[in-house]
């Protein structure tokens, strides 16, 4: 067992997080991670309503009675969803732990913090971990370049990320991007993180609720089939390479890019429609350079216990060489 | 007593190598880190007052720098080949025989293919460390028959291929690709980053950046100086015609990805680069207006400092590293 200050942040027996992964994280995954000792965090923009998160709370609490967390994802838009309701439903249902992702989440903070509930903010700089601490998160998890979906603009990877953030600020860390075995886990808590965070290596798991052709697409694909799209819109994501994205790059191309030329290929529906149909040639799926590692679908509590076996193995023998060589 | 592959190689003490670097590792810094215990690397027109299109008198200027790191040193010391194409090869020709006249113990190869040099060199008794950036070309070079590749990460500093690859998905993929020790190298500056990258599958690491910003090193002031008050944004990652290239974010890059963002042709971005190169920054000491090949992991430098300390620094805080997360591995619940 890994004692950290992410397992006693939330009461767990693996500092391994399955944070929100937008259609994928619902109770079926969510509780599966965490009755594999983690933590998984259900996202709630998957329910278009807030009482559709109140039901699958309920699911999640029925599948597992290990601690699990909702994921609130801040989109730039014009009409926001109604994040005081998914709050409310976050409360009344006794919701301990929220991942914030996007936008700065400080104008929720005083609702969620009166509550009691934890706050773990998601960031891709060191400046937004800084500022999350300013703020009152409770700890802050980290994506490198290399991480599947929007990794920001920055493009600083996970080997600078995490050393740097942990000389930034004192809160607990979550690494992400580019993690997916025990050597991952281990390097990361070698930077100084003290939990890592996968999304990747979650979604080719048996309990994701995504089409087999998704999980196996994820396996058949390599740590070189990831392409940037939406750079021109300073809204980047990390995605798989297929023929959508190199239409979406070649519209990108032209230059002078506008939102709406990209909607047919890059809106929420179609990505929605792929993981629930499988034809991978039709939308755009998310995928981190991880996928190089994905080399089987395993149950969540498999792949948690061997990516534990793994960084144990490391700690209690390869620690040993690297001590030597150095003797 | 385990061995390090690495270290067994090369004979040296610590699994650490001085990255080779254009105008900057020169015959004190080499000298200073395979005295501290690692690997010194003489990289290309190190020592040079001025750039030279001759073939000879590159290579001779090699040779000269190669003889002084012999007079400060005796222990193991590499340099660099870049094998380049075209015209660019009667300089790497030159650059071979010259290592081979030297018996210089090791070869640092990088820009090119690992079936050009890498027979003459063995045969010559020389170990041959090849630099690559994906799995695939790390089994090329193994089936050259190098004795160990170097992968640079999207993080590194200077010139690599295309694919974007970070330290944390390119290390452990290419230690599961090959059976030849493997150096890891992109994002590396202190003892918790080489803690990642051996335990990421790397057998040694590869720092550049972090003995740019040393004592010893050939580096304009005005250069060091900009490592020590770099952020963890300061670099961007600058398309070139054959490669990417990372650099510290300053007027030059600006300026550069304008010009190529508005179509300026490959002659006349040619033309910016080579006058505003890394010899007006290193040399000249013109750190705004010219380029400066430089890694993410600048944001971790707050101190110049010299290499044998850099290098003992890495080695003591390991070990501290170690201690902290053996502690964390409990035995309960």
């Amino acid at each position: 067992m890994l004692k950290t200050r992410i397992t006693d942040l939330f009461g767990i027996e693996r500092p391994i997080v399955q944070g929100g992964l937008m259609w994928v994280a619902t109770s079926q995954l969510t509780s599966a991670v965490s009755n594999a000792g983690g933590i998984g965090f259900m996202t709630a923009l998957t329910f278009p309503e807030p009482e559709g998160l109140r039901a699958e709370i309920r699911k999640c609490r029925e599948l597992t009675d290990k601690p699990f967390g909702i994921n609130l994802t801040f989109l730039p838009t014009l009409r926001p969803p109604d994040y005081p309701g998914y709050i409310d439903v976050c409360i009344q249902e006794g919701i301990r732990f929220v991942e914030t992702a996007g936008r700065n989440p400080e104008p929720y903070m005083d609702q969620l913090k009166s509550a009691g509930i934890t706050v773990i903010h998601k960031c891709t700089s060191v400046r937004h971990a800084v500022k999350a601490e300013k703020i009152g998160c409770d700890a802050v998890s980290i994506d490198g370049f290399e991480a599947a979906g929007h990794p920001g603009e920055d493009d600083v990877t996970t080997m600078i990320l995490v050393p740097l953030t942990r000389d930034a600020i004192d809160l607990p860390i979550i690494a992400s991007g580019g993690l997916g075995d025990g050597r991952g886990l281990v390097g990361a808590l070698g930077l100084g993180a003290d939990g890592i965070n996968m999304g990747t290596r979650f979604v080719a798991t048996q309990e994701a609720p995504v089409h087999t052709n998704v999980k196996q697409a994820l396996v058949d694909h390599t740590e070189r089939d990831t392409r940037l799209i939406m750079r021109t819109l300073r809204n980047t994501e990390r995605v798989m390479h297929n023929e959508v994205v190199d239409k979406v790059l070649e519209i990108e191309s032209r230059g002078n890019t506008r939102i709406e030329d990209l909607i047919p290929y890059v809106a929420g529906n179609v990505g929605k429609g792929m993981l629930e149909q499988g034809h991978m040639d039709k939308g755009i799926l998310a995928a981190g350079q991880t996928m190089g590692f994905v080399n089987d679908v395993p149950s969540c509590q498999v792949l948690l216990d061997r990516i534990m076996a793994e960084a144990e193995e490391i700690i209690k023998d390869k620690f040993a060489q690297v001590v030597s060589a150095e003797g | 007593m385990h061995q390090n592959r690495i270290c067994e190689l090369l004979g040296i003490r610590y699994p650490i190598i001085q990255a080779p670097m254009n105008w900057v590792s020169g015959a004190e810094l080499v000298a200073a880190v395979s005295n501290a215990g690692g690997l010194g690397t003489l990289g290309p027109n190190a020592g040079s007052k001025d750039k030279v299109w001759d073939v000879d008198e590159t290579g001779e200027r090699f040779r000269a720098q190669i003889k002084k790191i012999k007079n400060l040193t005796a222990l193991p010391f590499g340099a660099n080949i870049t094998v380049g194409f075209g015209e660019l090869l009667a300089y790497s020709k030159k650059i071979v025989d010259v290592l081979i006249e030297e018996a210089v113990p090791v070869a640092i190869v990088s820009v090119g293919r690992p079936d050009v040099y890498t027979q003459i060199l063995t045969e010559a008794g020389i170990k041959v460390l090849h630099a690559i950036s994906t799995a695939r070309h790390a089994q090329k070079a193994e089936a050259a028959g190098v004795d160990a590749v170097i992968c640079e990460g999207f993080e590194a500093g200077g010139h690599k291929g295309f694919t974007e690859l970070t330290t944390f998905v390119l290390t452990p993929m290419v230690a599961d690709a090959v059976r030849i020790p493997v150096v890891s190298g992109g994002g590396i500056g202190d003892a918790r980053g080489m803690l990642a990258a051996m335990v990421l599958g790397a057998d040694g690491i590869y720092m550049g950046t972090r003995f740019m910003a040393t004592k010893e090193s050939y580096s304009h002031p005005k250069v060091k100086q900009a490592l020590v008050q770099a952020n963890d944004v300061c670099t961007v990652s600058l398309p070139k015609d054959f490669m990417l290239a990372r650099d510290l974010a300053n007027n030059f890059t600006r300026k550069y990805l304008e010009r190529k963002q508005s179509g300026a042709s490959p002659e006349e971005l040619g033309l910016y680069l080579s006058e505003h190169s890394q010899y007006h920054a290193q040399y000249q000491g013109d750190s705004d207006q010219a380029e400066i090949c430089c890694g993410q992991v600048a944001g971790l430098i707050r101190e110049i400092d010299s290499a044998g300390e850099v290098v003992k620094d890495v080695i003591n805080n390991t070990q501290s590293c170690i201690e902290a997360l053996k502690s964390k591995l409990s035995d309960q619940f």
